[in-house]
């Protein structure tokens, strides 16, 4: 009984996670105007910037303000905790996961 | 002051770079420079690629203390530094940390291993090419600025005698290896009086914080793009002396919502690659732009001439310029070939080549879409015919040679480019191509 409670929570867990990354993936898209990109064809564990998806430094302003807008917090690539932020969707993800206050 | 003096890099001891961890005193980085000078590589020409505004300046300066040159290089594509490599043969880059695929001697530069004092220091001539900035052109290789020790230094105290920067802090957005970076951030804190930021934010939040890491008077060094990314986030920003924006026009309603926000005046330099610095204004006060001292037009108009100042010799720019009888001048546009992304300026021609002399792509041309905003980055589009290549294939080919700012959003491969009689690609056909095939791929 007690494993298969795990199990269910960490698949709630995963699901949560691939929402959200779903969802953050639909704002990359629509910020950027990625347009030939679909969310679910983007690889949550591939980088954001330069190979990957391709995005610039231009791109990570955009998304900067999107995120504050959409998500009510600001993005900070500086702080050493979160230097690898933009390391792929999943790192951002999970940023937007721990900090959006809407 | 004798001109021994002039080209001597100061003494005075004052702060020179401020980093998160605390201030770095000028004797300190001028003692490190002088150690990593007696240890570069034996050559004519430094790459120099570090990232952080300490690890630049010592980088610098050592070379300059050694003779040699630094290479700005355009943009840090592998194939354009492995060009560079091979046309300057000795060049090797200095870096902070080791680079991958990099087909270049590296040289590490490790600021904590740099101990001890530096010999008496060595005046640097002022003949001396301290640096060599590069443009695109529409042939052939990137074209060469040597600038001599003179020309950076007179160009950096023409700065000063412009804007309030001697015992000021300045955090620039810009890196050093370009112009505007070079100058703000590089020859003015070296030369002038002013200290520097070591980072280079990015994003609004780490932007303000960084400021919040400077002692007054604060003086922020950005682009277009970057005021407009924290006015509309909302930044709040410690009290600033000044705020300085340059290598793309400034809209004067981003200028005002600036300087209603912070407080703080917002004026812009005008320059480009092959120049440096020429001219400034308050953006809010109007179109006419002051020149620096003793910089003037020896012509105008859609091929302008510009000389004095610190310009050893004219040189041509590639705007279109009106003189005012004041002395002072109007930017009327652009050459139709020149073409500005997020202030980075490219020349389409240029591109073109890159694009067409991939194996495998039989025609294409890169355009600048109608109707973009001046205050967006106006991305580029590229157009190109090949039987075997995918546009994602034609685009990894483009990106060891090209800024990722040029990267063409949208690519898009099409049956045949609308080539005229003449072989020419008419302005409006293209246009038309673009928005159809587009249309086409995003459905109805």
């Amino acid at each position: 009984m007690v494993a298969r409670t795990e199990t269910d929570n960490w698949r709630q867990v995963q699901a949560v996670d691939r929402t959200a990354e779903l969802e953050l993936a639909a704002l990359l898209i629509e910020t950027v105007n990625l347009e030939e990109v679909q969310p679910e064809g983007i690889d949550p564990d591939a980088p954001l910037f330069g190979d990957g998806l391709g995005l610039d430094s231009i791109d990570a302003l955009e998304i900067a303000l999107a995120v504050t807008s959409r998500y009510g917090f600001a993005l900070r690539a500086d702080d050493p905790e979160n230097q690898r932020i933009f390391a792929s969707l999943r790192a951002l993800a999970q940023h937007v996961v721990h900090h959006r206050t809407r | 002051m004798s001109t021994a003096a002039r080209f001597s890099i100061p003494t005075v001891d004052s702060t020179l770079v401020w980093r998160r961890t605390g201030a770095v005193r000028r004797s300190s980085l001028l003692d490190r420079a002088g150690v990593l000078a007696g240890s570069l590589p034996g050559a004519g020409h430094v790459i120099n690629l570090c990232q952080s505004r300490e690890a630049f300046l010592t980088g610098f300066v050592a070379a300059l203390l050694r003779g040699q040159t630094t290479l700005l290089p355009p943009n840090r594509g592998r194939g354009t530094l492995a060009e560079l490599g091979a046309r300057f043969e000795t060049a090797y880059a200095l870096t902070e940390e080791p680079l991958d695929d990099l087909d270049l001697p590296q040289h590490r530069l490790d600021l904590q291993a740099l101990d001890g004092r530096r010999a008496p220091s060595s005046a640097i001539r002022p003949e001396h090419v301290g640096a060599i900035a590069f443009t695109s052109g529409s042939t052939g290789l990137p074209r060469a600025h040597p600038k001599t020790w003179r020309s950076l230094v007179l160009g950096a105290e023409l700065a000063a005698r412009r804007f309030p920067f001697a015992g000021a802090n300045i955090l620039a957005t810009v890196p050093p290896q370009h112009m505007y970076g070079l100058e703000t951030s590089v020859m003015v804190p070296l030369m002038n009086g002013a200290a520097v930021h070591d980072g280079r934010p990015l994003l609004p939040a780490d932007l303000a914080d960084a400021l919040g890491e400077l002692p007054p008077p604060r003086i922020l060094v950005a682009t277009p793009i970057h005021l407009r990314a924290c006015v509309e986030a909302g930044c709040r920003m410690p009290p600033l002396a000044l705020i300085i924006s340059a290598t793309a026009p400034l809209a004067p309603a981003l200028a005002e919502r600036a300087e209603a926000a912070w407080g703080a005046p917002v004026r812009e330099i005008y320059g480009c690659t092959e120049a440096g610095s020429l001219a400034s204004r308050r953006t809010v006060e109007g179109d006419l732009w002051s020149p620096y001292d003793g910089v003037h037009l020896l012509r105008d108009g859609e091929t302008p001439v510009v000389a004095g100042g610190h310009l050893p010799h004219p040189v041509e720019l590639a705007d279109v310029l009106e003189a005012d009888p004041s002395g002072r001048f109007r930017i009327r546009g652009r050459h139709a070939d020149m073409v500005s992304v997020a202030g980075k300026r490219a020349s389409l021609a240029d591109l073109t080549r890159r694009l067409t002399s991939i194996a495998g792509v039989e025609d294409g041309v890169f355009l600048q879409p109608d109707g973009h905003a001046g205050d967006r980055p106006g991305r580029l589009a590229a157009l190109f015919v090949s039987a075997s290549l995918t546009e994602r294939e034609v685009l990894d080919r483009l990106h060891p040679y090209v800024d990722p700012v040029f990267l063409p959003r949208p690519i898009l491969r099409v049956g045949a480019l609308p080539r005229n009689e003449l072989g020419k690609l008419p302005h409006d056909r293209l246009q038309a191509l673009l928005r159809g095939r587009a249309r086409d791929r995003d459905g109805p």
